[in-house]
């Protein structure tokens, strides 16, 4: 049990950050990104899973968390989406970044799950449209699309703020 | 779109002291299991337990064919299934389906899933997979694929639409439960997935745990479950994490065939094999169960408090608690109240009870100390 202990610490201590991160940007707010992340790793120390390598682990747990995350959104309702304005009054969210990056981190932040979750794993977690697929369980096509739409909302967007058009 | 996006999230991060909470949470849950929250949710917990009776040595000819019913499967039906499954993403059970089981219908499940299961009564027809909800008859009991929902009548279940539930509840979990292993989850005593009793060596402290666990129930409940070859007893060792939880075994207790009913939970102390958690959990237990009003409920307080005592004193050896309160609105339904929860407080640890109204027994005990 020791070594089981071991390697949940260790995994906790290599993917937590990447999951808040993750987490926190599509359920927008604290406590439920917790939650979200204590029932992935629980799951992950409960169900004791075999992976072929490190890679598969990780998305094994981006998968988990987005599951989780997708319920969250639709059935728990358990608190409420902050804005980013109001999330800047609490955290130093945006703290460091330049106008337009803040702007782009507020249109990701508002965007919908489908859409958000795609831009997340691709854009920012450096996933390929078929590892997002099998990450989130949709086909190929369905990534595709979801990034256009998502390139498409962030071009309307940022219309005008320079060195995004 | 050649940004640096990681830079966005450059303030977003879990803290130190977060990723110690997430560690010790685990390890806690693991070990001690959020009751609270099982009990507000038996479904999603209880319903697992249909996994059980699908395969297995020793397994009787009943089990079996429902075994063989579950391999028949035609393509069809096996795609449409695992389209079901792939697209479940529910919490609960009841979030899957139209509208919330009835209490009449879970109780005619309970009696039917014997049948099934044990006798191998199966319906005559089976629960359809639809494109769209336009598709569907008038109380036609039938999966919809194009807002993932199971549709239920609006009136009633009858028998035959309960045993197709009951169908097409097994079929949804065999699959399940093929996907998870396929994934590499380890089976061995995981009540989802395992099968069978757990494989125990003559005088290892696993078997003195069964032991302890037989003693407990026979004594508490009446319940020998060696009486009834249709027992599964999984026994799992957890050793402990200084400071937070000791070395402790656990045992589930479930009969076969009956997802929704009664079922059993024992974590022992492994230094001495006294109990740590014993756990009467069931939805045929909840439903059966007379309700009274709050007053009613209220005006007994005190026998349920003395029955907390009691049984803290020839079970658990410890008496007159020191302080106690009760959980207020827990556990209250709209039909009433059956059950009272109650913390007794002694020292550094606490004892949290389960009494169900009707006949003052414990469902429920659970010794915690304070951290861990």
């Amino acid at each position: 049990m020791s070594t089981q202990n071991d390697e949940l610490r260790s995994v906790i201590n290599r993917y937590s950050s990447m999951l808040y991160k993750i987490c926190f940007l599509i359920l927008k707010n604290e406590q439920d990104t917790d939650d979200v992340l204590q029932e992935t790793f629980l799951a992950y120390y409960t169900k004791k899973p075999a992976f072929n390598s490190e890679e598969h682990k990780k998305a094994w747990l981006i998968r988990v968390s987005q599951n989780k995350c997708r319920e969250f959104l639709r059935f728990h309702k358990r608190h409420e989406r902050v804005s980013l304005e109001e999330m800047e009054e609490k955290l130093l969210i945006t703290d460091g970044l330049r106008g337009d990056e803040r702007y782009l981190l507020s249109v990701i932040w508002n965007m919908d799950y489908k859409l958000k979750s795609v831009v997340i794993l691709h854009y920012i977690e450096g996933y390929s449209t078929e590892e997002t697929a099998v990450i989130l369980k949709i086909s190929s096509a369905a990534v595709r699309k979801r990034l256009q739409r998502a390139r498409e909302e962030l071009k309307t967007e940022l219309k005008g703020v320079p060195d995004y058009e | 779109m050649n940004k640096d996006y990681n830079k966005l999230l450059n303030n977003i991060d879990i803290t130190e002291e977060k990723k110690q909470e997430l560690y010790e949470n685990c390890i806690r849950s693991k070990h001690a299991g959020d009751f609270l929250f099982r009990y507000s949710q038996p479904l999603c917990i209880l319903i697992a337990a249909a996994v059980f009776m699908l395969t297995g040595i020793g397994a009787t000819a009943a089990v079996l064919s429902v075994k063989d019913r579950m391999e028949s499967m035609s393509e069809e039906e096996y795609n449409d299934y695992a389209y079901e499954v792939e697209n479940d993403t529910f919490v609960s059970v009841d979030e899957g389906f139209s509208r919330e089981l009835r209490d009449s219908e879970i109780l005619r499940i309970i009696e039917l899933e014997r049948d099934y299961y044990d006798n191998g009564v199966f319906p005559v027809n089976t629960v359809p997979h639809l494109q769209t909800a336009a598709e569907r008859e008038e109380d036609q009991l039938a999966y919809v694929a194009e807002d993932n929902l199971l549709y239920l009548p609006e009136k009633d279940m009858d028998d035959e639409q309960i045993l197709e539930y009951i169908d097409h509840d097994a079929k949804k979990w065999y699959l399940n439960s093929q996907a998870l292993m396929e994934e590499g989850f380890d089976v061995g005593t995981s009540p989802d997935l395992t099968y069978d009793s757990t494989e125990i060596a003559e005088g290892s402290g696993e078997q003195k745990a069964r032991d302890a666990g037989e003693k407990l129930l026979k004594d508490i409940y009446g319940v020998d479950i060696n009486a009834d070859k249709n027992w599964i007893v999984l026994v799992e060792f957890f050793e402990g994490e200084e400071g937070i939880t000791e070395d402790l075994y656990q045992l589930d207790i479930y009969k076969k065939g009956t997802g929704y009913a009664d079922s059993y939970q024992l974590r022992l102390r492994a230094e001495d094999m006294s109990p740590i958690l014993i756990n009467l959990a069931g939805y045929e237990r909840e439903l059966r169960a007379k309700r009274f009003s709050t007053a009613e409920a209220d005006a007994m307080n005190d026998s349920a408090y003395e029955s907390a005592v009691s049984f803290a004193g020839e079970y658990l050896g410890l008496g007159t608690p020191e302080d106690y309160r009760f959980e207020e609105d827990f556990g209250a339904t709209a039909d009433g109240e059956a059950f009272k929860y109650l913390i007794l407080k002694y020292g550094d640890k606490s004892v949290y009870f389960g009494i169900k109204l009707e006949d003052m027994k414990v469902i429920m005990c659970h010794v915690m100390r304070s951290g861990t």
